[in-house]
């Protein structure tokens, strides 16, 4: 179990250096940032000065060493537009995202596993047709459209809840459903699909024949089985809405970390969108070693294997 | 041994600390001001994009006409842009005196003005705000100036190797330069740089209460400002979302909206208690890159002239800005020095058609490219319409902003063949700053695309010049140069549509939009809300 | 008799409706037979010929398609199929167990083997606790598992096939059960395993008394196994006998052909298999289903479905060839 542990952190070491890299090339390919920093009327003396200020007159390799160096350190570079380190713009943006993924997460599972079972034990009748034709909105919605239509309703219609910006829990409620309506439809279907499978097989009918009553057999035979794929897919899915949850953030004012990147890329904020990717990088690498971490001890076959 | 028999129990408390989790978290974030009812003595507003930290200093002024919404309502200059006073209002300053032979400039500080931290505002902090300036224009300033001298506890004299005609202009236009905008010099070398972007301290109307970077500016009134201000709380967050700025405003979680887009802006105008406030801003004109090559078709002025006369600018504006904005004659803004009036240019198909059709083309010719400035692509797309009515078709080339820049940097070589730019720009301080970057050749911006030498050697006779009236006349002269020989075709003044809510004090929208040479609300202390 | 039937099928349909009703398969058409305590009776057929439905119609778990369409199941006197799936629920794992035939894919791989054994006597039963353990640690010896204290916190993967079907044993066992129905359970063992695991079922048959119906295809375990043997042919039973009479003299034509395709051991000759191919259930031939294959096929076999006929030796046959041997029966 150690083992499987330490052979799991030392890959994931080697994608993050991996990621690092692509990242500090990719953001480079994209032009100079120094010509968007001060725009229109610059002179190129400015724009010297200001090349130097942030060593981006170095060459590549150099750039690339002082950054991991920094790295190794905690330490991810200094952002051109917020002259913060990355790091703390990060942390002080990760609260509120944290907030808005948990809740959208939340909201997906909530939705979409139980519409999922149900969908799945009560296969072909009318509630399996209802829950598809949910999961067929929840794709095909497309988010900004619905936290337009949230804001129009509830906010200035209805004048229930605050039109964008955090604060309480009623700040939270529009773009967390605007968010996690989508997941919620992706979720329903693998749950669904899952399920299915699961009802199928062998012992769920020998619970049958034991004679258990329905509900047992439902929730806790199935149910334990059918989930394992599903969990998998909500941890990825709670990574990228906190880290890349830009729509939803913009049209919300919500001061998350998808919208630091995006304004960080029209800027052409270069340490900001390093920094930014390499911790999303490394929280999806965390919540991969944790999920699977989690399998060994849900699934005793993984756990205790060799 | 028995397990429990809710084995999913690991699931169950994996939902259950997420729910704490969350609780938690959200809870851990400060309280908004309930929706809806903002508290008494309060402004906020809704700013169109997201905001860079270093906007809250002077001193790393990027040029822009952007960081001034930002920093006037922290800092404040000894001279400055405030209402119809283009840059000479005095402000710190109660007096101030440019000599003669434009070589020295003198200005006496106002009795009592002081810092938010209550140290007073001295000339020694002056002299640090002028020689410490790293922004925008430094070279300039340096360039010029041979030394700071203080004169006394009261009074700074600026000293300059050459007469330097423009330094009041450069000196006091928020959305050019900011060595003129006082900072705390003890204050500001213990923070550093860095740190003074994340808590400034300045001697304007509002001191810095809290700042969220990215998100939110939350400022109070400092009661040690020279002039009354009147709302005791202003708040500026960054809301990128052009809808949700509406559906503030609507819902009255904010006071004061910028740029409401065209589509939206005439049912912004219906909400009950709601102004529209359509702030002039810059120009939007068309510059035929090469035009020089005699194989270029706009080579020939009666092309040109013909562009001209098939823009149909009140159809432009109309669509553009719901004809808020104006169909204009100059390509500069009127709040300029030496700017000129020129009347509306006429649209007349026609005679655009015989015209082309004198210079050789009856049927029109193709445009390989119509470049718009990033993001105004729909102007594009209308321009070309227009354009195909007298038979000159081209197809719209779309960019990212930076790219756009970029591109136009790069000169003649970025826009081969026959092309066409659709260019907006809001000239601030002085036209001759715009001249030099973008049309003279070799400029910064405009490299090789121009190049009309006539011009330009009446350009550097004018920068040399240190006779007001002769520079006056000159500017003036290259300015009808390049509007009669069409160098440049103005299509119409873009329209920067902002939106007031009921609980601004108004007669009008120019009391909240007082100055004119931004379409920004400063001067932040003037505003008054309702109880 | 001298015993009470635990078991009395009686002339069973139980029809598959599939296309909205436009498609009816006839997988169960008429079987009846009895079965006493202690008494071990062979299914054998066919794959499809309707053992599998047979038993899932017993115990009233059919697939949604699937409908009982006739006929009764006494067990123990009263009828199921007239009782609701909530009072069948009382019955499965208590009064009639299963074992089916894939161990490993019948136990469920999260589940450790107490939790699993357990459950029916916790849900049945109602034991808890203390007696709950000593339960089930006496359930997996009497399948004769070797330490079942430590063996039942364990898994099903770190099982092998043949400690995992006597598992599934435990389960059948663990409410107490009057009748067992194995199908197929060891099929999927390897063949020393499955001597050992047939050698138990027997015992414990032995010793509990309790009625098995054993569903299988290999004959030579019904030689071993079995006290009686009906054979299922595309939905009928065509042949009913104690197994000595079955083996020494079938009467049907179809389980004549079924001993003849049975390999003998130091034979060289080549092996036997009947001609044709099983039928289409959804469209059975008309008459007697087997007459298309059959290689004594009459005229009469085509049109005219034959009937029940009772040689005397105490098995019975659907064939119109007992007719013309015997007088009216």
């Amino acid at each position: 179990m150690s083992q499987f542990i330490i052979r799991r952190i030392l890959y994931s070491v080697v994608t993050l250096f991996i990621l690092s890299a692509t990242i500090f090339l990719i953001v480079r390919l994209t032009g100079d940032p120094v010509a968007l920093m001060a725009e229109a009327s610059a002179r190129p003396e400015d724009l010297e000065r200001i090349r130097h200020q942030w060593g981006l007159d170095r060459s590549w390799p150099v750039q690339y060493a002082t950054f991991m160096q920094n790295a190794l350190t905690g330490e991810l570079g200094k952002s051109f537009n917020y002259r913060l380190p990355v790091s703390e713009l990060y942390f002080q943006r990760l609260p509120n995202s944290l907030t808005l993924g948990l809740a959208a997460t939340l909201i997906s599972l909530l939705i979409g596993i139980p519409a999922g079972i149900i969908s799945a034990v009560k296969v072909n009748t009318a509630w399996d047709n209802v829950a598809k034709g949910v999961a067929l909105l929840g794709l095909s919605i497309p988010g900004f459209w619905l936290g337009l239509v949230l804001i129009l309703v509830f906010s200035v219609w209805l004048r229930w809840l605050p039109t964008s910006g955090s604060g309480d829990w009623r700040h939270v409620v529009m773009p967390a459903l605007a968010l996690g309506w989508y997941f919620a439809a992706s979720m329903l279907r693998l749950t669904r699909s899952s399920m299915l499978e699961v009802l199928g097989s062998e012992y769920i009918k020998l619970a049958r024949l034991k004679g258990l009553p329905d509900f047992v057999v439902i929730a806790m035979h199935a149910f334990k089985n059918a989930l394992i794929p599903v969990f998998t897919l909500a941890g990825v899915n709670m990574v990228v809405m906190v880290n890349a949850a830009v729509i939803i953030e913009v049209i919300f004012a919500w001061p998350g970390i998808g919208r630091l990147l995006y304004e960080g890329i029209f800027q052409r904020d270069f340490p900001l969108v390093q920094g930014v990717v390499i911790m999303a990088g490394f929280m999806i690498i965390g919540i991969n070693l944790f999920v699977d971490v989690l399998y060994a001890f849900i699934d005793p076959r993984i756990r205790l294997s060799r | 041994m028995k397990r429990p028999r809710f084995e999913a129990s690991g699931l169950f408390t994996l939902l259950a600390a997420a729910l704490i989790l969350g609780a938690v978290a959200s809870a851990a974030i400060p309280f908004a001001s309930p929706a809806g009812a903002a508290a008494k003595g309060k402004l906020v507003l809704a700013w169109h994009a997201g905001f860079a930290s270093r906007w809250l200093d002077p001193q790393e002024h990027d040029g822009t006409a952007t960081p001034d919404n930002f920093f006037t309502a922290i800092h404040d200059a000894l001279i400055k842009n405030q209402g119809t006073a283009l840059y000479d209002y005095p402000a710190l300053a109660e007096h101030f005196s440019v000599a003669a032979d434009a070589k020295s400039a003198t200005f006496t500080l106002r009795k009592g003005v002081k810092f938010h931290n209550g140290d007073p505002v001295t000339p020694q902090d002056v002299k640090f705000s002028y020689e410490n300036y790293r922004g925008a224009k430094a070279d300039v300033f340096k360039k010029k100036t041979e030394r700071v001298e203080i004169v006394d506890d009261r009074t700074i004299r600026f000293v300059f190797k050459e007469p330097f005609l423009d330094f009041a202009i450069l000196f006091g236009t928020a959305n050019v330069a900011g060595p003129g905008w006082v900072v705390p010099e003890k204050y500001y070398k213990q923070v550093g740089a860095d740190g003074f972007k994340q808590k400034p301290i300045g001697a304007g109307p509002y001191k810095l209460a809290r700042h969220e970077p990215g998100v939110r500016v939350e400022m109070e009134a400092f009661d040690g400002y020279y002039r009354p201000v009147n709302v005791k709380q202003l708040v500026m967050i960054s809301v990128p979302e052009a809808a949700t700025r509406v559906a503030m405003l609507e819902r009255g979680e904010a006071d004061i909206v910028y740029n409401v887009p065209g589509e939206l802006i005439t049912k912004v105008g219906k909400l009950p208690g709601v102004t529209l406030a359509p702030v002039l801003s810059g120009s939007f004109f068309i510059e035929f890159p090469g035009f020089q090559d005699p194989k270029n078709p706009f080579h020939d002025k009666r092309v040109r002239e013909a562009v001209s006369l098939a823009v149909d600018r009140r159809a432009m504006n109309q669509a553009e800005t719901a004809g808020m904005g104006k169909p204009t004659g100059n390509w500069i803004n009127n709040d300029v020095q030496y700017a000129i009036e020129w009347p509306e240019y006429p649209r007349n198909v026609e005679k655009a058609k015989q015209l082309l059709r004198e210079a050789g083309y009856p049927n029109g010719f193709d445009v390989d490219w119509v470049t718009p400035l990033p993001t105004f692509y729909s102007r594009g797309e209308r321009l070309i319409a227009q354009l195909r009515e007298v038979g000159i078709r081209g197809r719209l080339q779309t960019m990212e902003r930076g790219i756009y820049f970029q591109r136009l940097q790069g000169g003649l070589k970025e826009f081969p063949g026959t092309q066409i730019i659709l260019h907006g720009v809001r000239i601030a301080g002085s036209w001759s700053f715009w001249y030099e970057g973008h049309f003279k050749c070799g400029g910064f911006n405009s490299r090789d695309r121009i190049c009309v030498k006539d011009l330009d050697g009446k350009f550097d006779q004018y920068e040399r010049s240190i006779n007001p009236a002769e520079r006056k006349k000159l500017a003036e002269e290259i300015q009808r140069g390049i509007l009669d020989n069409y160098y440049l075709v103005p299509v119409f003044r873009h329209a920067f549509v902002n939106a007031i809510g009921p609980r601004v004090v108004l007669q009008k929208w120019q009391d909240v939009f007082p100055t004119i040479t931004t379409g920004y609300a400063y001067p932040w202390e003037d505003i008054k809300v309702k109880d | 008799m001298a015993r009470d039937a635990v078991l009395r099928v009686a002339d069973l349909q139980t029809h598959f409706f599939t296309f909205g009703g436009a498609r009816v398969v006839r997988a169960v058409d008429g079987v009846s037979f009895t079965l006493h305590a202690g008494e071990t009776l062979g299914l054998v057929g066919e794959s499809g010929s309707g053992k599998t439905t047979t038993c899932l119609s017993i115990v009233g778990l059919l697939p949604r398609a699937g409908r009982i369409v006739g006929g009764s199941v006494l067990f123990e006197g009263a009828d199921l199929t007239r009782k609701s799936q909530r009072e069948l629920r009382r019955i499965r794992g208590r009064r009639i167990a299963v074992i089916l035939q894939d161990p490993m894919a019948s136990l469920n791989p999260l589940f450790t083997i107490f939790r699993q054994v357990a459950e029916p006597a916790f849900f049945h039963q109602h034991l808890r606790g203390r007696s709950l353990r000593e339960r089930v640690q006496s359930l997996l010896r009497a399948v004769r598992i070797p330490s079942p204290e430590w063996r039942m916190r364990e898994y099903p993967h770190q099982m092998s096939g043949g400690m995992r079907q006597r598992i599934v044993g435990a389960i059948a066992l663990a409410g107490g059960p009057r009748l067992v129905i194995a199908d197929e359970p060891t099929t999927n063992l390897d063949v020393t395993i499955q001597a050992q695991y047939l050698d138990l079922l027997k015992d414990i048959q032995r010793e509990t008394g309790v009625a098995l119906i054993f569903v299988t295809h290999n004959l030579g375990i019904v030689a071993k196994m079995c006290d009686r043997v009906a054979v299922m042919y595309a939905g009928k039973l065509v042949e009913q006998a104690p197994v000595r009479e079955l083996f020494d003299a079938p009467k049907h034509p179809y389980t004549r052909a079924l001993l003849g395709s049975m390999p003998k051991l130091g034979s060289k000759e080549p092996l036997y298999s009947i001609r044709g191919h099983p039928p289409n259930l959804a469209s059975l031939p008309s008459g007697c289903s087997f007459h298309p294959r059959c290689p004594d096929v009459m005229p009469r076999c085509m049109t005219e479905e034959p009937r029940d006929f009772r040689p005397g030796d105490g098995s019975v046959a659907r064939c119109w060839l007992l007719d013309d041997v015997l007088t009216r029966s």
